[in-house]
């Protein structure tokens, strides 16, 4: 074997962590079972490395068998589904003894979680069960609403624990449609779709969107018209936009008035409102808005931020 | 402060000139589209529009209707109505210019406010006060 090749194996096994050389090794079927079972992998690192190093050389590694390894070793993500599953079970089981989780893998490497909960002393209710599901190459977990309060804190520690991963961040955002959130959790709604029309100028385009082109109508702004087109375009793309159903907004500010003396401004704790925006597609919605003429563009900066902040539920305070 | 005069230009031959004013253009397209099917005496041509005044071009015809459209849901819509009578002079209400709102037929069902008496407010007698002049005197026409 090579001595640079020899080199680099090395150097490449030195890196991965001693928890997952094993997984690696195997992953990259090079060294044999019987090879791998004469290695004490509780000895010190550089030891396991000589090791390994030495079957590498009775085996013969070639450049391309320690390419193949570097590969392995890229992939970051080496995902084990069956430790995540036991240890997202055990941990639930150990903290509540009556629970049922089951798990469904699907392509996208995600992972379907269906957990019933019970007590200590009570038997799982199988009617109002939770979903979660987990996209494994990503830090990002969805879950159905229908969780009991009390159970979310726990959820939210099994899914931590078992995927390995610090802490666990409850998003602002909610819809019932996932495929919306995935597209909006990871940015691939903004994929403009490659048309004919894309060549032709914005206002031939949009103004073909128009009943007809009857030259007895004229239209007297179309200068404006013009101009909502295409900043209704910068904000929200030629794309289809991803389906919510809500847009909330709390708000906890003083009151402003022009009035003197209401009484309303005078008042030194702020005012507490809830504004809720809802559509069967609220994006949409909001897009047509100026178009239609119903609002002026552009729009509040607080509408348009949705997809891009990855939020529907806000919280405004005064600064 | 340009103003939209009745009788500033000279007609066209044979044709007349409706110019709807309206915040929904989708709306006023439709109603011009509807306008265009009828039968006409002369050659119809329609000029819509967000609001007034309108852009400056001298290739305008003669105006002879105008038709405010107002959204009886849309207080947006009724403020830009009330703006854009600033820019009508008085003599136009002498029968060419019409109001027409719309959404009422959802009214049944409507939770607000009933927004019925602002746009009261915009029938003949808020017309007439735009100009501090009193209405056109019988002798003058």
């Amino acid at each position: 074997m090579d001595e640079t090749v020899a080199e680099f194996i090395k150097r490449t096994i030195l890196k991965i962590p001693l928890n997952e050389l094993t997984t690696i090794l195997k992953a990259w079927d090079f060294l044999s079972e019987n090879q791998l079972q004469t290695v004490n992998f509780r000895q010190r690192k550089e030891s396991v490395v000589q090791h390994l190093i030495h079957l590498c050389e009775e085996k013969r590694a070639s450049l391309n068998d320690a390419a193949l390894l570097d590969i392995i070793c890229e992939d970051v993500d080496l995902f084990d589904m069956k430790q995540f599953k036991n240890s997202f079970k055990k941990i639930l089981q150990r903290a509540l003894k009556n629970v049922t989780v089951s798990f469904r893998e699907t392509e996208e490497n995600a992972v379907w979680i269906r957990i019933a909960w019970g007590t200590q002393y009570t038997k799982p209710n199988q009617y109002k069960p939770t979903y979660v599901v987990y996209y494994s190459q990503t830090p990002y977990a969805f879950k159905s609403s229908s969780t009991l309060r009390r159970n979310t804190p726990l959820l939210g520690q099994a899914l931590t624990v078992a995927s390995k991963h610090h802490q666990i961040v409850k998003m602002d955002l909610r819809s019932r449609y996932l495929d919306s959130l995935k597209a909006i959790v990871f940015k691939q709604y903004n994929q403009t779709f490659e048309t004919h029309n894309s060549a032709t100028p914005l206002q031939e385009r949009s103004l073909g969107l128009d009943i007809n082109m009857d030259s007895r109508i004229t239209h007297e702004n179309i200068v404006e018209k013009e101009r909502v087109q295409r900043i209704t375009q910068e904000t929200f793309g030629d794309y289809p936009q991803p389906q919510l159903e809500f847009a909330q907004y709390k708000l906890e500010t003083k009151f402003k008035s022009d009035l003197n003396g209401s009484i309303l401004a005078e008042r030194e704790e702020p005012l507490r409102c809830l504004i809720k925006f809802s559509s069967p597609h609220l994006l949409e919605a909001l897009k047509s808005l100026a178009p239609a003429g119903i609002a002026d563009a552009p729009l509040s900066p607080l509408l348009t931020c949705i997809p891009n902040k990855r939020k529907n539920y806000f919280k405004i305070r005064d600064k | 402060m340009s103003v939209l005069r009745p009788l500033d230009k000279l007609p066209s031959l044979n044709t007349a000139t409706i110019l709807l004013v309206g915040t929904e253009d989708a709306l006023l397209q439709q109603l011009a589209d509807s306008m265009l099917k009828e039968d006409c005496a002369s050659e119809l041509k329609v000029h819509l529009a967000k609001s007034l005044p309108l852009p400056s071009s001298v290739n305008r015809p003669r105006i002879d209707l105008i038709v405010f459209v107002v959204n009886l849901h849309s207080k947006y819509s009724l403020q830009n109505t009330e703006e854009s009578l600033r820019h009508v002079d008085a003599s136009f209400f002498l029968g060419k210019v019409c109001f027409l709102a719309t959404g009422g037929g959802r009214l049944s069902g409507h939770h607000g406010a009933a927004p019925g008496a602002r746009a009261a407010d915009l029938r003949w007698p808020r017309a007439r006060c735009l100009s501090s002049e009193p209405a056109v005197p019988a002798e003058k026409l």
